[in-house]
């Protein structure tokens, strides 16, 4: 591997780009936790070779200390290193306020921001990102790409894995490693699936909402959404994208203003999931029974559609032959399908994803993009949230821009 | 920001309901009381919320609790050896004095201020950072669980209360997984990046000063629970 470059990790999932990435910064191979089997304990870790962040990037983090502030000094100082105040990531998390706050409450796009500054301030000669910058807007990956590129221009080595690369990383990318399957991976068929919602129109008018009264979060959004369309909600990382998302499916209650479905004013605050199914960017936070038949299963169905539903989601999402198994044995990956396929089996008029394709490679994003066509073409109504421009593009999305706290429409 | 007043009620109301009286009458007179008094120090509207979701349900556990002790006849020494009632009871106080503990010291304290605190009341090395540690795991644990009610209602799967309850042991699943993932890759972290856990304190010692006021009722919390905890009075254990 040459250094002073970033390095991209290229193929498709369980191909083994996550173990060759911790080797080369001197973790073993890929410990795993699970709900009912085995946990391997790390035992031949290799200290300050390098700094991984993978998936799951929270775990990143020291965990030892309140402020972000405190968590970018104490990565530097078992280096022995200074927090470099100019860094681009720097600069950014004290225009956005994130250096007194704790770790753990900010939203999952600032926390990979933090952790893939902290490992470039810790790594002693490799840092590998593992799917970390899928979960960035733009600025913060461009802010990101600033140091990976200046921790490669020190004589060091940066390695990326990221499904998106080539839109995210663009012209960053110095080598690219591919990897190949070396064995049958889970098939996705989105033939398989139906879809039998009915089809709803939703629409917002004046919608505010803020968690303290200093600053509104949506302030009068309005806006109007046909089914049988993909929307693309974007905006940069905290811009409310989610908190939007919580209110349409009942999680939140605004502060102001009202949510219309076929022009009946509706309450989805007061029986939540009624009209929006909504699926969390994390799979683990939304994992509850003990094998992938029941968390499908659990999926409020009814009666004899509740068989004929689960087994076209589980065919369409290559879980068929994983029915029996425990959700949290399975791979990041499949967790995240497994997740996906939950919240499609509620067969809600309107689905709000959030990253659906998050650790997904290229024919897996290719497969869940037809899936989401053929709800669409069915009639489901769907609000996509994703840092992705190309899925997007591909899906024919119309565009709905979270600023300021207004919605912006555009074709 | 729930005044210190009404944190150090329920401090003071779950420490002397857990093991000075048994009498569910009396508990309920203690909250009564400390409410009362609440109201007569005109910060009782600040903090209704808090005395309404943490003090009350805090005074019917322990009301509970007590309703099983009166049923069951054992002594202290009998403890070790007994059935799962008393060890469910003795469990069950330390759990709410517990709670309030938390409920008391740590909203008051802000969070960049914890390491300093702690260090300064005397703790160091491995203690220190264990301790500095789980505050943090706490917010984690209960950040992790937060969202995952919102993902059951998400799916429709927990439309009230009672129906959260009833998903409780799924949820406690989840954490449970989400605590052994955490704490084994952050100790992966350590290790790899050489981080030493004692390089955690120390770092914002300059912002000492405000922290002063907390540690005032830190030390003094801790000094009470340690009292109380050590001189459990015999008869008052079923």
């Amino acid at each position: 591997m040459n250094s002073e470059g970033i390095t991209l990790l290229e193929g498709p999932n369980f191909s083994g780009r996550t173990t060759w990435a911790r080797k080369a910064v001197g973790l073993p191979g890929i410990p795993t936790f699970t709900g009912s089997q085995t946990v391997i304990p790390c035992s031949e870790i290799r200290p300050r070779v390098g700094a991984y962040v993978g998936p799951d990037v929270v775990s990143s983090l020291t965990g030892l200390v309140g402020t972000v502030s405190s968590e970018l000094q104490l990565q530097a100082r078992a280096c022995k290193r200074e927090v470099l105040q100019r860094s681009a990531s720097y600069e950014i998390m004290e225009g956005l306020g994130l250096l007194r706050r704790n770790p753990f409450t900010l939203s999952g796009g600032e926390q990979a921001l933090v952790a893939i500054a902290a490992a470039c301030l810790a790594g002693e000669r490799v840092v590998a990102i593992d799917t970390a910058f899928e979960q960035l807007a733009s600025d913060f990956v461009q802010a990101s790409v600033v140091d990976l590129r200046a921790f490669a221009s020190e004589g060091r080595s940066a390695v990326v894995i990221d499904n998106r690369a080539y839109e995210t990383l663009g012209g960053s990318i110095q080598n690219v490693i591919r990897f190949a399957n070396t064995w049958t991976p889970f098939n996705l068929r989105p033939e398989a699936l139906k879809n039998q919602v009915a089809s709803m129109r939703l629409s917002v008018r004046g919608l505010s909402f803020s968690y303290n009264k200093d600053k509104d979060i949506l302030s009068n959004a309005d806006a109007d959404l046909e089914p049988g369309r993909i929307y693309h909600l974007r905006g940069r990382n905290g811009a409310g994208k989610s908190t939007l998302a919580k209110i349409l499916a009942g999680l939140l209650r605004p502060t102001g203003g009202e949510i219309l479905a076929d022009g009946v004013r509706i309450s989805p605050w007061r029986k939540p999931a009624s009209v929006v199914a909504y699926h969390f960017q994390n799979p683990d936070h939304q994992l509850f029974r003990s094998t992938v038949h029941e968390e499908l299963a659990s999926c409020n169905l009814n009666g004899s559609q509740s068989q004929e539903v689960l087994q076209t989601v589980s065919a369409a999402f290559g879980l068929d032959t994983h029915l029996h198994t425990h959700p949290l044995d399975l791979s990041y990956t499949l967790r995240k399908r497994v997740a996906l396929a939950a919240s499609i089996s509620m067969q809600r008029p309107w689905l709000i994803l959030d990253e659906p394709t998050l650790g997904q490679d290229a024919q897996a994003s290719g497969d869940i993009a037809e899936i989401l066509r053929v709800l669409a073409r069915e009639g489901a109504g769907i609000i996509l949230i994703s840092h992705s421009s190309e899925l997007p593009k591909s899906l024919g999305c119309s565009l709905i821009e979270l600023r300021g706290g207004t919605l912006h429409a555009r074709q | 920001m729930i005044h210190p007043y009404a944190r150090a009620a329920l401090l003071l109301e779950c420490v002397i309901a857990a093991f000075v009286t048994t009498s569910a009458v009396s508990i309920a007179g203690l909250w009564l009381g400390t409410a009362a008094a609440a109201v007569f120090a005109g910060v009782a509207r600040q903090s209704a919320v808090f005395y309404l979701a943490v003090i009350l349900p805090m005074s019917l556990a322990l009301m509970l609790i007590h309703w099983v002790a009166a049923s069951s006849q054992t002594t202290i020494s009998d403890l070790v050896l007994s059935g799962p009632s008393s060890v469910f009871v003795t469990a069950g106080r330390i759990a709410i004095v517990g709670m309030a503990v938390q409920a008391a010291m740590l909203p008051l304290m802000a969070h960049d201020l914890l390491e300093d605190a702690l260090w300064r009341l005397g703790l160091r090395g491995t203690p220190l950072a264990l301790a500095s540690a789980s505050v943090n795991a706490v917010r984690d644990l209960t950040t992790f669980a937060g969202i995952c009610i919102a993902a059951l209602k998400a799916r429709g799967l927990a439309p009230s209360i009672f129906s959260v309850m009833v998903e409780l042991p799924h949820i406690l699943v989840s954490v449970f997984a989400h605590a052994l993932r955490s704490s084994l890759l952050r100790e992966e972290t350590w290790t790899h990046r050489s981080i030493d856990p004692e390089l955690a304190v120390g770092l914002s010692k300059a912002r000492w000063q405000p922290a002063q006021s907390s540690l005032a009722l830190a030390f003094g919390t801790a000094a009470m629970l340690t009292i109380v905890l050590t001189t459990i009075p015999e008869h008052l254990v079923p």
